[in-house]
């Protein structure tokens, strides 16, 4: 964790700063060969505002959500985020600070659920407020909330996700990811598989999030629920993504 | 939160190391072992070390569970008194009460940790009477508690470990040594060997307690997804050296090391 005494920019609101972001894949069992997936990426986002990632798929909007959540390591450049702790500078970050950053600051809400085998969808939901020392009672009732909210079915409460549909496995997944206030939070597709009722649903909690403060950086397939909850948008465009050998 | 408040969250952790390898290197004479091993593990975390057979990960977890002796190197310990100590600088009673106090460790081979033909209460009760426990109702309460913390039937407390299934003993092996409340525990390939059911049950008891009880552990597995599902930091060993360590997601998604890379590759969901 850095303390940036020299930070260029005076708006206080400031929550998600990535200065000149580059990032290659080098494939070291295919001839070494090498993807440059993000190039000179510069963004900014704000408490409060969803910032959508919007761009041809393949052009590394998905890679670009995985670097900001530590999953995958900045090749140059600099990617702070602000959390409740101060800031994170993921470029020199730990894996510990990223863990703590992760636990307390920054949620992540993608496609599909990863399974725990065993555990059930309201276990699963509760985590992460277990996981911030939170009683059992009090994460016990936001998950029942939650999960209410997205219309999972009671029956489905106390089952491992494991054998769910695609449609109530990501429903799960948003309400675990809706579980703690996060000051910042990385969307990818969280509306993929959702019908319109359930998709009305995540569009409120997002808007939710955003009117407590919340830093929103999300990509959306639906155009309709972009439209809904889009404050800015971030164009990534085709750039020539063959690999250079 | 105001970006101008400079609070340092997270202080210098490594200050606060529970277990920390410095330099660590033994070798065999053939070679093998483990060479030049550094790392430090906090409280509460957990640290997975993968890597293919003869890659040094059992040998490196036997120099830091106290076991062998490293040809040089250091393992240093932070007591719960807060007293840090270089673990194979103590006397041999000293580290082996450390051992049955403050660590516990889980073989994978369940005969290797268990006393296999006395009963279930007895494997359970022997590291409660070696911290001083002496009456016997206590005793047998705490072991049936135990069997049900790892769900088993606490009615099994007289039965021999070896008319067990494998996983009823890797569950029981695992309330033999949380049973005196250990800080550091040391796992094996803990799931190594055990049905994929019975492995999900496992992982998910192990998951639960680590959570729960706050424990640290450091566990050794050829499994990546066991890795991924437990390990907030992963350190990948090749010929007995760590070629990559860091975030385990980062080091699944991003691996760096050709061998990482192929390792990651070869198994069908990381």
């Amino acid at each position: 964790m850095t303390t940036d005494l020299h930070y260029s920019s005076s708006d206080s609101s400031l929550r998600v700063d990535v200065q000149n972001l580059c990032k290659t894949f080098v494939l070291h069992n295919q001839g070494q060969a090498q993807i440059p997936v993000l190039q000179n990426i510069n963004l900014q986002v704000f408490e409060g505002e969803c910032l959508v990632l919007s761009g041809p798929s393949g052009t590394g909007k998905s890679t670009l959500l995985r670097t900001l959540y530590g999953n995958y390591r900045i090749g140059s450049g600099q990617v702070r985020i602000l959390g409740h702790h101060g800031w994170t500078d993921l470029t020199s970050a730990a894996h510990r600070e990223i863990n703590h950053l992760r636990r307390h600051s920054l949620g992540y809400v993608s496609q599909f659920l990863r399974v725990i085998p065993r555990v059930s969808a309201l276990e699963v939901t509760m985590q992460p407020l277990l996981e911030q020392g939170e009683n059992k009672t009090f994460a016990r009732e936001k998950a029942i909330h939650l999960l209410t909210c997205l219309n999972v079915p009671e029956q489905l409460w106390s089952l491992p996700p494991a054998t769910f549909s695609g449609g109530e496995q990501q429903r799960v997944n948003i309400a675990r990811g809706f579980m703690l206030d996060y000051p910042v939070m990385l969307l990818d597709e969280p509306t993929a598989s959702l019908d319109s009722k359930n998709s009305d649903v995540v569009v409120d909690l997002i808007n939710q999030a955003k009117a407590r403060g919340a830093a929103i950086v999300g990509i959306f397939h639906d155009e309709e629920v972009r439209n809904r909850v889009a404050d800015r948008a971030f164009n990534f465009e085709q750039t020539d993504l063959q690999p250079q050998i | 939160m105001n970006p101008h408040q400079n609070t340092l969250a997270v202080t210098d952790d490594t200050q606060n190391a529970l277990l920390r390898a410095k330099n660590i290197t033994r070798l065999y004479s053939s070679g093998k072992g483990c060479r030049e091993i550094n790392f430090d593990l906090c409280p509460g975390e957990v640290l997975g070390i993968v890597g293919e057979s003869g890659s040094g990960k059992t040998t490196l977890l036997n120099v830091l569970s106290g076991q062998h002796k490293p040809d040089s190197g250091q393992v240093l310990y932070t007591n719960k008194k807060g007293d840090a100590m270089d673990l194979y600088g103590l006397s041999e009673s000293r580290r082996r009460h450390l051992l049955r106090t403050e660590w516990g460790m889980v073989h994978q081979h369940a005969r290797d940790g268990l006393r296999m033909n006395v009963s279930a209460g007895a494997n359970i009760g022997e590291r409660l009477m070696a911290v001083g426990q002496r009456h016997y109702g206590d005793l047998r309460q705490t072991g049936q508690q135990w069997l049900t913390d790892v769900d088993m039937e606490p009615g099994l407390i007289d039965s021999a470990p070896s008319t067990f299934s494998g996983g009823m003993q890797q569950r029981l092996q695992i309330a033999r040594n949380l049973v005196t409340g250990p800080r550091l525990v040391f796992m094996d390939e803990p799931t190594g060997g055990l049905d994929v059911s019975v492995q999900a049950r496992l992982l998910d008891l192990l998951r639960s307690l680590v959570v729960e009880l706050g424990l640290s552990a450091i566990i050794v597995t050829h499994d990546l997804a066991v890795a991924r599902l437990l390990a907030h930091q992963l350190v990948v060993m090749k010929d007995g050296l760590i070629i990559e360590q860091g975030l385990t997601d980062q080091v699944l998604d991003d691996p760096q090391h050709p061998y990482t890379q192929l390792l990651v590759s070869s198994v069908l969901t990381p």
